[in-house]
């Protein structure tokens, strides 16, 4: 597996690189490091531990590259074009590109673009994408390591769980009324470049008070006093997204209820709460899990699996999955790591 | 007559597709909390909110039409922004009357805001809203110098943008849990608090 992963990864770095040859060794070295990662999953079959090494790692080379571009002088810190800002936009989109076919301009008809590529990783890996893709998740899953025991009890997901899926539909509306990325103007706490805030001092004023209280509260605050990444499990409009759409992916984390002893140890680590029990007694996982196999690391009795199928007849499809997640987590990753990589070691 | 019939009718159906952000925002929550399966209690409601926005639209053209084009700015954007801020306030008590029922007060709210027509005045208030079919269609009016042409051009529009109403006729299929009516008590309480802040700005800048 880490032989075919390694290849796999090096034929995209190969392709990709062009005749570049330091940001393909970047990329080689990028992809060694990737595979070596899926090697250690395979090895201790803890898959949560080193997936978050891995995962965090990649959010901070992602948070280095940019935004903290500034501080270093790095050239090049053009930002990638943004996943979590594509889905509120969804409807701008569609009616653009309904504009574009109507006007009989194919040359903006744009379907098989970046947007393509992200369904398709949702179809393949489904909710898996937020906690192995996902370059934010990362900055995330970073503060809700810092503390070592949880300060504020939240473990058992309440009727605010569905918050982003009511936030993504309102976002959908007022984005699309606006025609504008309203996610990106009023909440994203990551933002990347500064052509979001308004001229006019009242609005600037609104704007700054929910960026920073999104940043502050959901994205350090929270994570480090509840160990739940809360950026992504209750504010996330991708995540929402994902989790309505991630159900067409074959793979699913299942609890086998003849070996389940009811611990609730499944509940209390899983960061996106999304384990909901019946009075302490039968668990069950929502479509809100992504994947980041937390809760079968700790399940004493080896209940919990990745399975493929009906009831009954599901196969273990824990292995495959996992390295579809490093193949996809490796491509996307490999598209900004190896090049900050070069520009810290001075060869950009 | 004929030419400002079909101005706007065209004029409905093509900038209409903004109505489903303008008009519809705190409509289509409401229907997933309110709606039922039953056809004909979904009608009724769709009917009234239509009603609601006729009846705007036929005052908002007659009261353009008396005052003419001195007070027009005035006249447009704040009212549109009162109007705004008056839907917003409505659906704002609606949704945390909701999401406190089980309290004295709320539920007692809650039995009032049965009682009202709630489908009409959000139709009565959201019509005017400053979205940009609306205000393409007030600056059609300013210019025709016409009462009884304002009036029927406001008719068309109303007739044009309700073509795009026929999708909420399946909006109550989608409540089929209370998880579904909790998200759309949480999507009206979020357009409310936007469109009051948008209201409130818009009057103030």
């Amino acid at each position: 597996m880490f032989v075919v992963l390694f290849a796999a990864l090096s034929a995209f770095s190969f392709i990709s690189a062009g005749s570049d040859r330091p940001l393909f060794c970047a990329k080689l070295i990028w992809s060694l490091a990737v595979s070596f990662f899926g090697f250690l999953i395979y090895r201790s079959g803890a898959i949560s531990k080193y997936r978050s090494i891995l995962f965090i790692l990649i959010a901070f080379f992602f948070f280095l590259g940019f935004n903290l571009f500034r501080f270093f002088s790095f050239a090049d810190a053009t930002p990638p074009y943004c996943h979590i800002a594509q889905v509120p936009t969804l409807l701008n989109f569609i009616y653009s590109q309904y504009l574009a076919l109507t006007s009989g301009d194919w040359r903006i008809w744009g379907p098989l673009t970046l947007g393509f590529a992200w369904l398709l990783i949702i179809f393949t890996i489904g909710q898996g994408i937020c906690s192995w893709v996902c370059f934010y998740g990362g900055i995330d899953e970073a503060f809700s390591k810092v503390a070592k025991k949880q300060l504020i009890r939240l473990n058992r997901p309440g009727p605010w769980r569905d918050f982003p899926i009511a936030f993504l539909i309102f976002l959908l509306i007022v984005s699309f009324l606006q025609g504008l990325p309203f996610f990106c103007n009023w909440f994203c706490p990551f933002k990347l470049t500064e052509a979001f805030w308004s001229n006019y001092p009242v609005i600037r004023i609104v704007q700054a008070v929910l960026f920073w209280t999104v940043l502050t509260v959901f994205l350090i605050a929270f994570p480090i006093l509840t160990k739940k990444r809360t950026f992504c499990s209750l504010i996330c409009p991708f995540g929402a997204f994902v989790s309505l759409c991630g159900k067409v992916s074959p793979y699913r984390v299942i609890i086998n209820k003849e070996k389940c002893i009811a611990c609730g140890r499944c509940q209390n680590v899983c960061p996106m709460l999304a384990i909901e029990d019946k009075n302490s007694k039968e668990y069950k996982i929502s479509h809100f899990c992504n994947r980041c196999g937390k809760c079968i690391d700790v399940c004493p009795g080896g209940a919990i699996n990745i399975l493929t199928g009906r009831a009954g007849q599901a196969i273990d499809t824990r292995d495959i999955f996992i390295f579809l997640s490093l193949l996809l987590t490796g491509v996307i990753s490999g598209t900004f790591v190896p090049r900050i990589l070069l520009q810290l070691i001075g060869m950009r | 007559m004929i030419r400002i019939i079909l101005e706007g009718l065209t004029l409905g159906l093509s900038a209409g597709i903004y109505c489903i952000g303008a008009c519809l925002v705190f409509f289509v929550p409401y229907l997933l909390v309110e709606g039922k399966k039953n056809i004909s209690d979904s009608l009724r409601k769709i009917f009234s909110f239509m009603l609601g926005r006729l009846t705007a639209y036929i005052i908002f053209a007659l009261i353009a039409g008396f005052i003419g084009s001195l007070y027009q700015n005035i006249f447009t954007i704040r009212l549109s922004h009162i109007c705004l801020i008056v839907a917003s306030l409505l659906m704002l008590g609606y949704s945390l009357a909701h999401n406190f029922k089980d309290s004295a007060f709320c539920g007692g709210l809650v039995r009032r805001f049965s009682l009202i027509r709630i489908p009409f005045f959000l139709g009565l208030f959201t019509g005017l809203n400053p979205c940009p079919p609306f205000l393409v269609g007030v600056v059609r009016l300013w210019t025709l110098n016409n009462i009884l042409g304002g009036v029927v051009l406001f008719m068309a529009f109303f007739l044009g943008t309700s073509v795009y109403m026929i999708p909420l006729l399946f909006i109550p299929y989608l409540n089929r849990s209370e998880r579904i009516k909790r998200i759309g008590l949480m999507v009206t309480l979020l357009s409310s608090l936007w469109f009051l802040f948008v209201g409130i700005s818009g009057l103030i800048r």
